[in-house]
């Protein structure tokens, strides 16, 4: 008898079944195809697309990362340039063929673009985000030429473009994208969900970032319903400074300085109503809660109790 | 303190090993308590629920225990125990027992859906809202394990005992924390029970109160044992003394002096 | 496999444990912070209940159906180019391993976190095959580094501090200057970082675990906040997963159900930072990935532990919410346990793997308090578990002396309550009379293990049963 035979004799001998039995290996086939969806978070459903930006941002930064939204893709790589520079980096990144990063006007800045896989020798890396999950702030990313998986995981900053319309409210909604794309039951060879910066806790259970992976993750989500704020942001980032354990340097969205009285997403022009509206006191509540739960985000001072 | 119209009910007193040998003033107030709910209390011959047996993997002699239970309270509308843990043994493993048995499983289930622990017997069943009670001074209460977990008692001993003219209660942290009694456990693994035991005597301590409360005497005895040996001079008490507005007699590990 | 294990003297470890400092005081940090980050995580999600009822049925589901989706799983796998090997022991799996890394001539290989290679011993295996691990997880790199097994399932050096960290750095990083400060938990990881690198990127063979194998994709999931995990399966030419057969559920969507309550349970995250989903090797137009991807399904004792009252262990998620809650675990840390999974899940999982009567100890060493039960995940009725085990002992006459007679007499009385209530009557009357002047008892034959740190209360005088139809009959 093979090993293989040998466990699987084993399992039916344990379940009392031959595995010849026509309604087991229905009930199994049909579980296969139906992808039924079990139970999911009221949190994401029924929400607007502007609401699911809002949840989308709001979960991304409490996970630490960084999120700066700007209209359209063109104004990319200027955003990234801020960043890099933000954090007293050099202005050079790799990024992959994917399409949506190449036509990008990166000749507007003065940042040294390279291209393809990493071997660690980048400090920031670039890449477009397959989708997102509004649910936990989650960016999905598959691997391809387009976008090699080391430059996830190599670089010190990894930044990530992502397209607010690509941006499902359900971990659920985004496989429907995968299988869309890809074909039921088939699958690119890596989905890398990433919710935040590198971090690890194993020593004395004090949160640290950076640990293999990127220190900082930095989102440059394209809104074209999002009001431009270059000039702002310009400004919040250059008083940000470039300290390190500062995770949520960077983020147009959380730490404005210009606007303090403002936490949400900037309402796009024309219908501010709806997007309050989106964020009630739910949000409210979701914030606190967050900012208990998720001490990432902490001063360095927190690590030496 | 409430009673419920129609005819009292006949509730069997299941006083646990424990009471019935080490305190049987649980018992008594446990009785007055259960009468002054509108139910008469009747004590049939008992020994021990069988949990000893059962923790201990002798299926066998926790059956035969069960079911002398059951026997023994065959008459009764209620079986009451002022205890989470010998009724939590009661009222959810009794029945596991005898799952395989379908002759002895009909009478187990009807057994086990009798079975009450004292306060949420009171609060839950029987609607009680206020005890006529009088106890100067600060309490903690300590939620017993099988109480709190097996059978969600948390509220109920709180909410009769805001009722007590003079107590207040503070809360100790981690009240729900188990104090490390776990039956044979406190003898077979004493050093690690004692670690255990120690952490929650120093979380009460900190709750600077005289008294500490509880709804099982196992616990309480353990965690007084260990308070007495550290010479804290918290005085521990079944929650159940101190509903029956008799918290004036001595605590337990205390001299007797009668 | 002849597993290496000091289970039988967990009463020696035990004691060893509450009397190391070092130890106490790093054993502080599970109860501070993994309790109250659950807590708020599941607080914050009003559906975690009923996610935690839908994690227990899709295991359930799966498991009974395992045969099936195991080969609908290798089919998926080999479809994607990848090879799948069945290993029914420890020792299958480990030759297995050696193998591929002996063909693809590796020299160093880079290893994510994985319970399975603590269980089957994988490390030591590799080595004598010529092939030298490198742990990569923070806390597994420096259990590797002090030569110790781990002492929880997450969070691996839970049992050291910072100091002891920064003493086993300088002894091995000999190139380390002395006067560098490591007394920062930043520097440690910053020198554990950078001498991990150059390990990444010079394995020849990369090891994770999975968290999970879905059987609709063939895929292999593995959860990761540093990252280490997907450097390890990323960047050497072959990736092999280690992973226990239980490890399946059916769709990507079950996937994402189990993931809701996984970090939640864990960390306290809403989800770990890395989510890896990988699908066989390298694609045709890739450039990175591995040109390898094997699996080794480890059986090891688990299809027999389907036929019995313990498949319900076979949920288990490894999340390592039920040793986070308990007291046990809390007094005495993860190596008491003697083998590789501590807590409430090893106290059950263990004797199935080693047997009962190496890890007899374990189930026993339980207050049954349900706290464990109370946050599993997959609603595992841990306690229940461990009653069955020492109702194997019992059986088995494998229950100490002592507690076996002391038992017998104690049910022989409680059989007979006539009797019972006769010599009850009589003994607490004349106990009570011995600690009348006290109230109690400082010492008490049979019972040192209670009264050597702790007074016994002394009964009030007669039976409750006898007073009481004293009284109602003078009534
Ligand atoms: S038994 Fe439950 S709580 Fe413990 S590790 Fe497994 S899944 Fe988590």
């Amino acid at each position: 008898m093979t090993p293989r035979e040998q466990i699987l004799s084993t399992i039916r001998r344990s379940l009392g079944a031959t595995g010849a039995e026509a309604p087991r290996r229905t009930i199994v086939a049909d579980r296969l195809k139906g992808h039924g969806r079990g139970v999911i978070p009221a949190r994401a459903q029924g929400r607007s697309p502007e609401g699911l930006i809002a949840l989308f941002v709001e979960m991304a930064e409490a996970s630490a990362a960084t999120v700066a939204t700007v209209r359209s893709a063109d104004e990319a790589p200027a955003a990234i340039a801020e960043f890099l520079r933000a954090h007293n980096l050099p202005a050079a990144l790799r990024r992959g063929d994917d399409a949506r990063l190449v036509g990008l006007p990166w000749e507007r800045t003065t940042i040294d673009v390279s291209t393809g896989r990493s071997f660690g020798d980048d400090a920031a890396g670039v890449s477009a985000a397959f989708g997102a999950v509004a649910e936990t702030g989650t960016l999905a990313l598959v691997s391809g030429p387009d976008n090699p998986t080391t430059l996830n995981f190599l670089p010190d900053n990894h930044i990530v473009l992502v397209d607010a319309a690509d941006i499902a409210a359900t971990y659920e909604d985004l496989w429907g994208e995968v299988r869309g794309a890809y074909g039921a039951g088939t699958m690119p060879r890596t989905v890398n969900w990433i919710t935040g910066p590198s971090r690890s806790a194993d020593i004395e259970q004090i949160l640290l970032m950076g640990a293999h992976g990127p220190r900082r993750l930095h989102i440059v989500l394209v809104d074209p319903n999002a009001v431009a704020e270059t000039t702002e942001m310009d400004a919040t980032l250059a008083a940000a400074g470039s300290t390190p354990a500062e995770t949520r340097v960077g983020s147009t969205l959380a730490g404005d300085p210009k606007a303090p009285e403002r936490d949400a997403p900037t309402p796009p022009a024309g219908k501010p109503d709806r997007r309050e509206a989106d964020r009630g006191h739910e949000e409210d509540e979701l914030d606190e809660a967050l900012d208990e739960s998720f001490p990432a985000s902490d001063p360095p001072s927190q690590t030496q109790p | 303190m409430s009673a419920q119209p129609g005819p009292r009910p006949r509730v069997g007193l299941f006083a646990t090993c424990l009471v019935d040998l080490i305190r049987p003033s649980v018992g008594f107030a446990a009785a007055k308590l259960i009468e002054a709910s509108g139910c008469d209390v009747v004590v049939p011959s008992q020994t021990c629920c069988g949990q000893p047996a059962f923790n201990s993997g002798d299926r066998r002699t926790a059956k035969a225990l069960a079911w002398q239970a059951i026997e023994a309270f065959e008459g009764v509308d209620y079986v009451v125990a002022p205890s989470g843990s010998c009724a939590g043994q009661l009222k959810k493993h009794v029945p596991e027992l005898f799952e395989d048995e379908p002759e002895l499983s009909r009478p187990a289930d009807a057994f086990a859906a009798k079975v009450f622990e004292l306060v949420s017997f009171l609060v839950d069943v029987r609607g009680m809202k206020a005890v006529d009670a009088r106890f100067d001074g600060a309490v903690t209460y300590h939620d017993s394990c099988a109480g709190l977990r097996e059978l969600g008692i948390r509220a109920q001993p709180r909410a009769l005992l805001e009722s007590v003219e003079g107590l207040t209660l503070t809360e100790m942290k981690d009240s729900d924390v188990c104090c490390g009694f776990g039956g044979t456990f406190a003898v077979k693994y004493g050093e690690i029970s004692d670690a255990i035991v120690a952490k929650k005597a120093d979380n009460i301590s900190a709750a600077e109160t005289g008294t500490l409360l509880a709804g099982d005497l196992g616990c309480l005895m353990n965690m007084a044992g260990k308070l007495q040996r550290l010479g804290r001079p918290v005085k521990a008490r079944h929650v159940a003394e101190v509903l029956a507005g008799m918290g004036d007699e001595p605590a337990i590990g205390e001299p007797q002096g009668r | 496999m002849n597993a290496h294990s000091t289970s039988p003297a967990f009463k020696e470890n035990a004691h060893r444990a509450l009397h190391d400092p070092a130890l106490q005081r790093a054993l502080g940090n599970v109860e501070t912070g993994f309790i109250g980050r659950r807590k708020s995580a599941a607080d914050k999600l009003p559906e975690f209940e009923a996610l935690r009822d839908s994690a227990r049925d899709i295991k359930n589901h799966t498991l009974a159906h395992l045969d099936l989706y195991l080969e609908a799983y290798e089919a998926k796998v080999t479809a994607a180019g990848g090879h799948v090997h069945f290993a029914p022991t420890a020792d299958d799996a480990t030759a297995i391993v050696a193998d591929i890394c002996r063909r693809v001539g590796a020299k160093t290989v880079a290893k994510g976190k994985s319970m399975i290679s603590e269980e089957i011993e994988l490390n030591a295996a590799l080595e004598a095959a010529g092939v030298q691990p490198v742990e990569t997880d923070l806390g597994e790199y420096i259990i590797q580094l002090r030569g110790e097994r781990p002492s929880h399932i997450v969070a691996p050096v839970i049992h050291l501090n910072r100091d002891q960290i920064e003493a086993d750095f300088r002894r091995v990083h000999t190139k380390l200057p002395p006067e560098r400060d490591l007394s920062a938990p930043e520097s440690l990881l910053a020198e554990a970082r950078g001498a991990l690198r150059e390990k990444f990127l010079a394995a020849d063979v990369g090891i994770t675990g999975a968290n999970f194998l879905v059987a609709e994709t063939g895929t292999s999931i593995i959860v990761t906040n540093e990252g280490n995990g997907d450097l390890s399966q990323t960047l050497p030419k072959v990736h092999i997963v280690l992973a226990s057969i239980e490890k399946l559920v059916p769709t990507l969507e079950d996937a994402s159900q189990m993931l809701r309550v996984l970090a939640r349970s864990a960390t306290g995250q809403e989800i770990t930072v890395y989510t890896t989903f990988s699908t066989g090797p390298r694609r045709p137009a890739d450039v990175d990935g591995p040109e390898e991807y094997h699996v080794v399904l480890l059986d090891n004792g688990r299809s027999a532990m389907l036929a019995g009252e313990f498949r319900e262990m076979l949920r288990c998620i490894r999340c390592a919410a039920c040793m986070n809650h308990c007291p046990v675990y809390h007094a005495v840390g993860g190596h008491a346990y003697g083998w590789v999974y501590p807590g409430p899940m090893g106290a059950v999982l263990s004797p199935s793997l080693i047997g009962v009567d190496k890890a007899g100890h374990l189930p026993n060493a339980s207050t049954f308090c349900g706290r464990c039960e109370s946050v599993c995940p997959v609603r595992i009725p841990l306690p229940k578990l461990m009653r069955h085990w020492r109702e194997r002992e019992f059986e088995r006459n494998l229950s100490p002396a002592p507690v076996r007679s002391g038992l017998a007499v104690w049910g022989f009385f409680a059989r007979r309550p006539r009797l019972y209530r006769f010599a009850t009557r009589a003994a607490m009357g004349a106990l009570s009379l011995l600690g009348r002047r006290k109230g109690r008892f400082g010492a008490l034959p049979l019972a040192g293990g209670w009264t050597d740190t702790r007074d016994f209360a002394a009964p009030e005088g007669s039976t409750f049963q006898a007073r009481w139809s004293a009284e109602r009959r003078a009534r």
